[in-house]
């Protein structure tokens, strides 16, 4: 029973990837659309609501980033962005009433979420640099500043800040979900960024004016914030880094095919010693990556401890690293023709470039690793 | 793979035996260019030498696991060269003799090079080429009655110097195909053989010799395995000695970046512990994630080992691209020691000069990546 619907989940997802995705794709790249009706077409079929499910449901998750990952960063990262933080945040933590009110559609992909943390002042080291603040009265809070960079902005539905509630360090930062439908009349301002990549996900700062929120919106306990996101970020970065490898192995798929097929000096490219050598040497810094993902995926769902983040930000150091090195070295072996939009390649090589910031630079994740390991 | 209590048992039994023979002797044992005999004799009484050979052989049957833990222990000790000289018998010429010898060479060879009272040499490579051995093996052993008649030169041969007993590929077929090339069992020491040590800059205690053949005579029973299969024969046990050379190196940089940081947290920059600044932190994080990244591949080449067929396009990638990494982050770690790095057999002086050579025997990078960037590796994204 439960291999039939772990089966047709993926199957779904199928249907959804070669239906949905892959005969838009081209246009909305080229058009700058970011497909959020995706997140419906995912929650009526019941997808998000089985990834929330063990024990298939991260299977799937993976599964999905897998799938939509080696087709474009961006949608994978508007997709995955709503499915991650937001949701982990609304299940875990959130009031019964928000639960009602915000989770239930949510599962069935009716609302798109969003979460900020990052500021336009600093990201990763959000413990010392929050300046967004939230202040909290008997039956109400009150929610100023600004916040940089957030994905599924604009376009969500709501989203969860994280805002500096105390003057300590852990203990002082709380999470609020901010409806966004009652944008600019209430003291909220949204602006897309426009990005050299990611296309087909949005982008966006945002501005909070003084605004006033019931205390219900609350999610969880106050000060708690940082707690509650340390493992749903180890979770974004390990889902989000597998898009990016699924991604990787497409390009060296689609370049071993590419030097195959492409005629030079009476032969092909493939033929030409220094082309195979390359290639090997960028198939090896792949495979060397990936196997690490991996194996640690399987060790975080096993233990979610404090070594298997350690090896999460190793994961993410080193897999970004790889798949850079991979999608460059690849498109230097498409001669021009990787700098032109036709050639998937040129698109890929723009969208990887985001994937050294996002969810913690990779100086970030040397930072974590130092801390712990030196 | 996963390890277990028994893995862990083998470890301490792998450690005191290190820690009472081996340990003592490294710095020694560098300075005479060559292990001893006895090194040899103790590893086969405490059955070391057999390891992954069956009981009935001799062996202890166990798999290729138990081989990383030796060969991780041996790197933490800096004992990259003693390390060489012992893999080269555990890892090729008594699994050649186990699994394709006849009875007569089983006992004549395999039983003593296991109990570690003659020394093994497997001699493959030649003055003129290594790796690219359809085109570069000239040994050539010729029928006489119920002789084969050596003639020839191999060089590079780990052990040669203080070898017993060799495995030499030779040609028993004037042509390039594959199916051109034997195994000998040999003894060396009879009229017609001769070997000459070669000093190198690492690796100082393994002896590597330049052998000549001058019509040695070896009997006919001494082929082994079937006769012109050696090549297929070779390259299935060389498959395995790379991926435990690659990941030596790994070992090997692990311990480096280990004694790096132990060595940063005590010198001192504008008053400041070195280990304490940004750029030396993050760079150490880079190879720290770097090793740890690399045990993956290395465990899922080891599992196909045990499942029985070892994953060759993996264990190539192990070998050039894990060799290299090694290689880079022990040059920086050497760097990061300073001047000290120049005090001569430093632990980092002997690392540095002990991993130069591991891109380069069994295969050098550029072979390595030649062979498999054909169809083993482009075969993985098919």
């Amino acid at each position: 029973m439960s291999t039939r619907t772990l089966e047709s989940i993926k199957v779904q997802i199928d249907e959804i990837v070669e239906k949905d995705i892959v005969p838009h794709l081209e246009f909305w790249e080229q058009e700058r659309i970011v497909p959020f009706h995706l997140i419906n077409n995912l929650g009526s079929k019941g997808i998000i609501e089985n990834i929330c499910r063990e024990p298939d449901g991260f299977d799937n998750k993976l599964y999905l980033a897998k799938k939509i990952g080696k087709l474009s960063l961006g949608i994978s990262s508007t997709i995955l962005n709503t499915l991650n933080i937001p949701l982990y945040l609304l299940r875990n933590y959130a009031n019964e009433e928000l639960k009602q009110k915000y989770l239930s559609p949510y599962l069935q992909g009716k609302l798109i979420g969003a979460v900020a943390i990052t500021e336009p002042h600093g990201g990763s080291n959000f413990i010392n640099n929050c300046e967004t603040r939230i202040k909290i009265y008997e039956n109400h809070v009150e929610l100023s500043g600004k916040k940089h960079f957030i994905l599924n902005i604009p376009g969500a539905d709501f989203v969860i800040v994280l805002a500096k509630s105390g003057n300590g360090n852990i203990l002082s930062h709380t999470l609020v979900l901010v409806p966004l439908d009652l944008i600019d009349s209430n003291g909220i301002f949204i602006e897309r960024i426009q990005t050299s990549g990611l296309h087909t996900a949005a982008l966006g700062i945002i501005h909070f004016n003084n605004v006033l929120l019931p205390k219900e919106y609350v999610i969880g306990r106050l000060h708690k914030g940082l707690i509650y996101l340390e493992n749903a970020l180890t979770e974004e970065r390990l889902v989000g880094t597998y898009a990016l490898m699924s991604m990787t192995e497409e390009v060296i798929r689609e370049t071993y095919s590419y030097v195959n097929n492409r005629p030079m000096f009476e032969s092909k490219l493939a033929d030409l010693q220094s082309v195979r050598h390359k290639l090997a040497e960028l198939s090896a810094e792949y495979e060397i990556a990936n196997l690490f993902l991996e194996d640690v995926i399987k060790q975080w769902r096993a233990q979610k401890s404090r070594d298997s983040s350690t090896k999460a930000a190793m994961a993410k150091l080193v897999c970004t690293q790889a798949a850079l090195k991979v999608i460059n070295g690849c498109l230097q072996l498409y001669g021009g023709r990787g700098f032109l939009h036709e050639y998937k390649i040129s698109r890929i090589y723009r969208d990887a470039l985001g994937s050294t910031s996002f969810a913690g630079t990779l100086e970030m994740m040397k930072e974590i690793i130092s801390n712990r390991k030196i | 793979m996963t390890y277990s209590v028994t893995h862990t048992i083998f470890r301490e039994e792998i450690k005191s035996i290190i820690d009472k023979y081996i340990k003592p002797n490294v710095d020694r044992w560098e300075l005479n260019q060559s292990v001893p005999r006895e090194l040899f004799q103790i590893l086969g009484k405490e059955n070391l030498l057999g390891l992954t050979i069956s009981r009935e052989n001799g062996g202890r049957g166990l798999d290729i696991s138990y081989t990383l833990i030796l060969v991780e222990e041996l790197m933490k000790i800096n004992a990259v060269g003693i390390a060489s000289s012992i893999l080269i018998q555990l890892n090729t010429v008594v699994p050649l003799l186990a699994r394709f010898g006849n009875d007569h060479i089983k006992e004549q060879f395999l039983t003593p090079i296991i109990k570690g009272e003659a020394i093994g040499a497997l001699a493959v490579t030649e003055p003129s080429g290594g790796s690219d051995l359809l085109k570069s093996v000239k040994c050539q052993a010729e029928r006489h009655a119920d002789k084969w008649i050596l003639n020839g030169e191999k060089m590079f041969i780990t052990n040669a110097p203080i070898a017993d007993k060799l495995v030499v590929l030779v040609k028993t077929k004037n042509s390039q195909s594959p199916l051109s090339m034997s195994l000998l069992a040999v003894d060396t020491r009879k009229k017609g053989y001769s070997v000459n040590q070669l000093f190198k800059i690492g690796q100082k205690s393994s002896p590597i010799g330049h052998i000549h053949f001058d019509n040695y005579e070896v009997p006919i029973e001494n082929v082994i395995g079937k006769l012109n299969n050696g090549y297929m024969m070779v390259i299935d046990v060389l498959y395995e000695e790379r991926f435990i050379i690659g990941y030596g190196a790994i070992c090997l940089a692990k311990e480096a970046i280990k004694q790096t940081i132990n060595f940063l947290s005590k010198r001192f920059y504008k008053g400041k512990e070195i280990i304490n600044y940004q750029s030396i932190r993050y760079e150490l994080a880079e190879y720290l994630s770097k090793i740890e990244a690399c045990k993956s591949i290395v465990n899922a080449v080891a599992d196909s080992i045990i499942k029985g067929k070892i994953d060759r396009a993996r264990a190539t990638i192990i070998k050039f691209h894990l060799c290299e990494i090694a290689q880079q982050i022990i040059q920086r770690c050497h760097q990061l020691h300073g001047s000290y790095g120049l005090y001569e057999n430093s632990w980092i002086d002997k690392a540095l000069r002990d991993v130069r050579i591991m891109s380069v025997y069994a295969g050098s990078s550029e072979t390595m990546k030649d062979f498999a960037s054909v169809n083993l590796i482009p075969s993985l994204y098919r």
